[in-house]
C-alpha cells in the first residue's frame, strides 16, 4: 500500500515525539496532521498515546533484572557453532579469569569502574591521603604499602581553591593512567573525601603515634550529625574499625540556626538525641555533648581522650559539603585523621557514578540512575556487637532540650525504636496498597519515614533492604509487589537527589538546568501571603499547607500540588517555597528539598519537556473526591456541601439564589487556567530563547 | 601474591590490551547482553552473541592496544550480531510456540499503570513481532539511551530513518498492547 508523503513525514514526527526530540513546531505540525488524517490518528495515536507506549518500554527497561552470567553460558553452550564458539569461549575465559584474578576488592562486577589495577590502587591510596599543604606544592602520593611513590602537584586559584591535580613523577604508572588518575585527583580534591569501604588508616593499622602507642589502641571520635542511631551505621562502623569509639555531638551555630527555624524540628532532634544517649548508656557509654565551633570542640575532645582521629557522615547540600571540606582540612592540620563517610543514602553517590562511566560525575536523569541504583548492592553495617565504646572519662555538657531552641516538647515519636516500628508498620499494612493509595491523601498510606530518615534514626539501607525482602515475599501477589516496587522507585529519588547535590553542589542556590537559571521568577505576589497561610481558596492546596503548619508534615502528592500552585499559578520563585516550608517541616534535608522543588518547578532533573502544572481543583476532585482530606484540615468547609466549595467551576449558567450564607472560606486568589496559560507562555518563550 | 610494583610495572602492550578489554567487559557486559536478549528474544543466544562482541573487541585491542573503542562501537557490533542472527534463523516474524527457551524473558512482564488500573503487557512478545531494523532502532534509543542521530551513526543510516523505524516499532507495540489488554 502506498503511503502518502505527508503520512511518512508524520511518522518521522511521531518518532521524534516518542524520543522526546520534537520541537514545539514539530509537535504542532503533528497535531495538525492528525486533525486531517484519520488513518494516522488511528495507527499512531496522539502525543499522549505515544508517550504512554514509550513509558511502557521505559518501565520494562527499569524493571530489567536479568543478570547475564557469561561464565555459566560457556558450560551451557552446545550445537552447530561449537567449533567456532569454542575459540571465543576460550578467549573470553582468559578475560574473565584475568578479571577475577589479582588483588582487586571483591565487589560485584557491575559496580566496578573500568579502572586498571594501577588506577585502583592509586585511588585507594588517594582516599586516605593527607593533603596538608595544597598551595602549589608537590606532595607525595603513596600507593599501596609505600612501595610506589608519585609527585602530586596541585594548582590552586587566588582563593586557595584547588583547580587541578597532576601526577608529575610516577615511574611505575603508565602515562595515560597518570592523566586519568590526575583528573580523578582533581575531582576528589575539590570535594570532601569520604572514606572508601574497608580503607585502612593512613599508615596502616599497625602504625604508631609519636609516643610509640599503637594507633589501634587509641580511641576514635565519632561525631554524630544527622545520623542519630547505633545500628546499621556506616560512620560508626568505620570509626569502630579504628579504635574504641567516643560518641560526640557538637551543637554548632549552623545546627542551632537550623533547629531554631522549625520548633517541631528542634523538638524532634532533642527527643532523638535523648533516645540515642539512652541507647549509648545501655552499652556503657554516653553521648559527649559540646557547644561551639566543630573544629574546636572536636580537637578538645580528641586531645583529652588522646584520640587518633574523628569520623562523621557527609552532608549533601552545598553549604554542608563546603563545611565538611573546611573541617576536614582544619582537623588534618591539627594532626587528626578526619574521615567522612557516606551514610545517609542507601547507595553512596560514588558507587552509582562509577557504575555509570567511571568519570564520577553522577546522573542528571532519574531513569538510568534508577537502573544503576537497583543494580548496586546495598551495604550492611549491622554488627552492633563489634562496636566498642571508650570509657566515658570526657566531660560533657547537658543534652539539648527543646527550650534551648524556643520549642516545645516533641509530639512525634522520635528515635531509632520509633523509626523501626514505623517502617515495620508501613511494610506490613500500607506498602501492599501503595500503588493504589499513595496519591490519596485522605487514606494516607505513605511511609511517614521522612523525619526519621532525615535525622538518621533509621538508615536508608535498612529501608531499602526491608522493602526488597517484602518485594521478594513468595506469598505476595502481583499488585503487592508492584506497590513495593513503586515505593522503592519513590525511595530511590532520595538517593538520586543526594547524588545530584553531591556532584552539583551549586544547585542549592540555582537551577540545575542551565537554560532556566536566568528565568525571571517573581519574588513576591499579592497572594503569596495567602499561599503561606493556606488561604488561597483552592481547598487541596490550603489543606496541605494547614496540615504542614499543624503537624510538620504534608502528604507527598499534596506537596506537589501546593508547590506547583506557588511556582505556576503565582509565578513565585521556588526558592521562596523551599524557605517557607523549611520553617515548618520536621525533616531537615536541604538537598532533597531543593531537588524536589526544582523537579516540580521544571528547572531541575525532570526530563519532561514542559513543567507539570497541576490543576489544584481537578486534583482535589480526582484524589479527594469526597473531600474527606480537605474537611479534616479546613474547618470552614467541614460542614459545607461539596458543590458550594470555591475553586469548583460552576456547571450551571443560572444565577444561584443565596439560600444559605456564603462559606467563610476564602475565594480563589487567582484564576488557575489564566495563570497557568500565562506561565506556560513565558516558559516557552524563555526555553525557545535559551 | 604479586606486589604493587610488579603489578603496575608490567603494563606492556599485551597487558594494556587485556586491561582495556577487562574494563570494557566489566562496564558493558550487562548492558550489551540485555540489549541483545531483548533483540533476539533468547537468553542463551544473547550470551553467545555477547561473547562474540567482546571477542571482536578484544581482537581489535590486541592488534592496537591504544585504539579507542567507544560504547557506540560495542552497540554497533551488538546490533550487527543481532541482525545477522535474526536473518540467519529467519525467525523475524514468527512467535515461538514453545516459550520454554524464553522463560526468563516471558517472566519479565512489565506493568503499565494507567489511572488506577494495572494492565500487564508482555513486551518481549511485542518485540518479537518487530523486524530487526525496527527492533534495533527502538532498543538503541529507548533502551540504550542514544539519541536518533547517535543511533543513526550506529546503524549507518539517517536520523529521520531512525525516527521512522521507532515510530513503526511503536505502532506495532501499541497494537500488541491493545491485544494484550483486550
Amino acid at each position: 500500500m502506498r503511503v502518502a508523503p505527508e503520512c511518512l513525514s508524520a511518522e518521522r514526527l511521531a518518532g521524534a515525539i516518542a524520543l522526546g526530540e520534537a520541537t514545539d513546531a514539530e509537535r504542532g505540525r503533528y497535531r495538525a496532521h492528525l486533525a486531517r488524517c484519520a488513518r494516522c490518528l488511528d495507527q499512531l495515536g496522539g502525543e499522549r498515546e505515544i508517550e504512554r507506549v514509550m513509558i511502557t518500554v521505559a518501565h520494562a527497561r527499569d524493571d530489567e533484572r536479568w543478570e547475564p552470567r557469561l561464565a555459566g553460558a560457556r558450560a551451557a553452550r552446545r550445537g552447530v557453532r561449537a567449533a567456532g564458539i569454542a575459540t571465543a569461549v576460550a578467549a573470553l575465559l582468559v578475560l574473565v579469569v584475568a578479571v577475577s584474578w589479582g588483588e582487586r576488592p571483591k565487589t560485584p562486577t557491575h559496580l566496578r569502574a573500568p579502572l586498571s589495577a594501577a588506577e585502583s590502587r592509586a585511588l585507594a591510596a588517594l582516599d586516605t591521603q593527607t593533603f596538608a599543604a595544597p598551595a602549589g606544592r608537590a606532595e607525595s602520593l603513596t600507593v599501596g604499602a609505600s612501595t610506589i611513590s608519585a609527585s602530586l602537584r596541585v594548582t590552586v586559584d587566588g582563593r586557595g581553591v584547588p583547580l587541578r591535580c597532576t601526577i608529575e613523577r610516577a615511574p611505575a604508572i603508565a602515562r595515560w593512567t597518570r592523566r586519568s588518575v590526575g583528573r580523578r585527583c582533581t575531582r576528589a580534591y575539590r570535594r570532601p573525601r569520604p572514606a572508601a569501604k574497608g580503607n585502612a588508616e593512613p599508615g596502616g593499622s599497625a602504625a604508631a603515634d609519636r609516643n610509640g602507642r599503637p594507633m589501634a589502641e587509641r580511641p576514635f571520635v565519632y561525631r554524630f550529625t544527622k545520623d542519630l542511631r547505633l545500628d546499621d551505621h556506616a560512620g560508626l562502623a568505620a570509626a569502630a574499625a579504628r579504635g574504641a569509639v567516643i560518641p560526640l555531638l557538637v551543637i554548632c551555630s549552623s545546627t542551632s540556626a537550623r533547629l531554631r527555624r522549625s520548633p517541631r524540628r528542634a523538638a524532634y532532634f532533642c527527643a532523638a538525641v535523648a533516645a540515642l544517649d539512652a541507647e549509648l548508656r545501655e552499652r556503657g557509654s554516653a553521648l559527649v555533648v559540646r557547644r561551639g565551633e566543630p573544629a574546636d570542640a572536636i580537637v578538645s575532645v580528641a586531645r583529652a581522650a588522646q584520640a587518633s582521629g574523628v569520623a562523621w557522615s557527609a552532608g549533601y547540600d552545598g553549604a554542608a559539603i563546603e563545611r565538611d571540606r573546611a573541617l576536614q582540612m582544619q582537623l588534618e592540620e591539627q594532626g587528626l585523621a578526619a574521615l567522612i563517610v557516606h551514610d545517609a543514602p542507601a547507595v553512596p553517590p560514588d558507587e552509582t557514578a562509577a557504575a555509570r562511566s567511571g568519570s564520577g560525575v553522577g546522573y542528571r536523569a532519574f531513569a538510568p540512575y534508577f537502573d544503576a541504583w537497583c543494580a548496586a548492592p546495598v551495604a550492611s553495617y549491622e554488627y552492633p556487637l563489634l562496636l566498642r565504646f571508650a570509657a566515658t572519662t570526657t566531660s560533657s555538657q547537658a543534652l539539648p532540650s527543646p527550650g534551648e531552641f524556643d520549642a516545645r516538647e516533641c509530639d512525634v515519636a522520635a528515635g531509632a525504636v520509633a523509626a523501626r516500628r514505623t517502617l515495620e508498620r508501613f511494610l506490613r499494612e500500607d506498602a501492599p496498597h501503595y500503588a493504589a493509595a499513595a496519591t490519596d491523601p485522605a487514606n494516607d498510606r505513605t511511609s511517614h519515614l521522612s523525619a526519621h530518615l532525615s535525622f538518621g534514626t533509621i538508615s536508608g539501607r535498612a529501608v531499602a533492604r526491608a522493602a526488597a525482602v517484602r518485594l521478594n515475599d513468595p506469598f505476595a501477589i502481583g499488585e503487592e509487589r508492584l506497590s513495593v516496587r513503586l515505593f522503592l522507585r519513590a525511595f530511590a529519588h532520595r538517593d538520586f537527589f543526594f547524588q545530584l547535590a553531591w556532584f552539583h553542589p551549586e544547585t542549592g542556590a540555582q537551577a540545575l538546568q542551565e537554560k532556566m537559571r536566568d528565568f525571571q521568577w517573581a519574588q513576591t505576589h499579592p497572594a503569596l501571603e495567602a499561599w503561606r497561610e493556606g488561604a488561597t481558596g483552592y481547598p487541596l492546596v490550603d489543606a496541605g499547607v494547614r496540615q504542614l503548619r499543624a503537624t510538620g508534615w504534608m502528604h507527598p502528592h499534596v506537596r506537589a500540588v501546593a508547590a506547583s500552585f506557588l511556582c505556576f499559578d503565582l509565578g513565585v520563585d521556588w526558592r521562596i517555597g523551599v524557605d517557607e516550608w523549611d520553617r515548618w517541616l520536621i525533616e531537615d534535608d536541604e538537598a532533597l528539598a531543593c531537588g524536589n522543588w526544582q523537579w516540580i518547578a521544571g528547572v531541575g532533573a525532570d526530563m519532561a519537556q514542559y513543567p507539570r502544572i497541576y490543576n489544584p481543583e481537578r486534583q482535589r476532585r480526582r484524589y479527594d473526591p469526597a473531600g474527606a482530606y480537605v474537611r479534616r484540615w479546613i474547618g470552614e468547609l467541614a460542614h459545607v456541601p461539596l458543590d458550594r466549595w470555591y475553586g469548583r467551576p460552576s456547571q450551571s449558567r443560572q444565577l444561584a439564589l443565596a439560600l444559605e450564607p456564603a462559606p467563610a472560606y476564602a475565594k480563589p486568589v487567582v484564576d488557575h487556567g489564566l495563570a497557568a496559560r500565562n506561565f506556560l507562555r513565558r516558559y516557552r518563550q524563555h526555553a525557545s530563547k535559551a | 601474591m604479586k606486589s604493587d610494583v610488579e603489578a603496575c610495572r608490567g603494563l606492556d602492550a599485551t597487558a594494556l590490551a587485556q586491561s582495556r578489554a577487562e574494563s570494557l567487559v566489566l562496564a558493558y557486559q550487562t548492558k550489551i547482553a540485555r540489549f541483545l536478549r531483548r533483540m533476539v528474544g533468547d537468553a542463551e543466544v544473547a550470551l553467545d552473541l555477547t561473547q562474540d562482541v567482546f571477542l571482536s573487541a578484544y581482537r581489535l585491542l590486541a592488534a592496537d592496544p591504544r585504539r579507542e573503542l567507544t560504547p557506540g562501537w560495542l552497540y554497533r557490533a551488538a546490533t550487527n550480531a543481532g541482525i545477522s542472527h535474526l536473518r540467519r534463523k529467519k525467525i523475524l516474524r514468527i512467535l515461538p510456540l514453545d516459550r520454554e527457551v524464553d522463560r526468563p524473558c516471558a517472566s519479565l512482564r512489565t506493568w503499565r499503570v494507567d489511572e488506577q488500573s494495572v494492565a500487564s503487557v508482555d513486551l518481549q512478545a511485542a518485540l518479537a513481532r518487530l523486524n530487526a531494523d525496527q527492533a534495533a532502532a527502538l532498543l538503541l534509543t529507548s533502551y540504550a539511551g542514544y539519541s536518533s542521530s547517535e543511533a543513526a551513526g550506529i546503524l549507518g543510516t539517517t536520523a529521520d530513518a531512525v525516527r521512522q523505524r521507532v515510530c513503526r516499532a511503536m505502532r506495532t507495540l501499541r497494537s500488541t498492547m491493545r491485544e494484550g489488554t483486550e
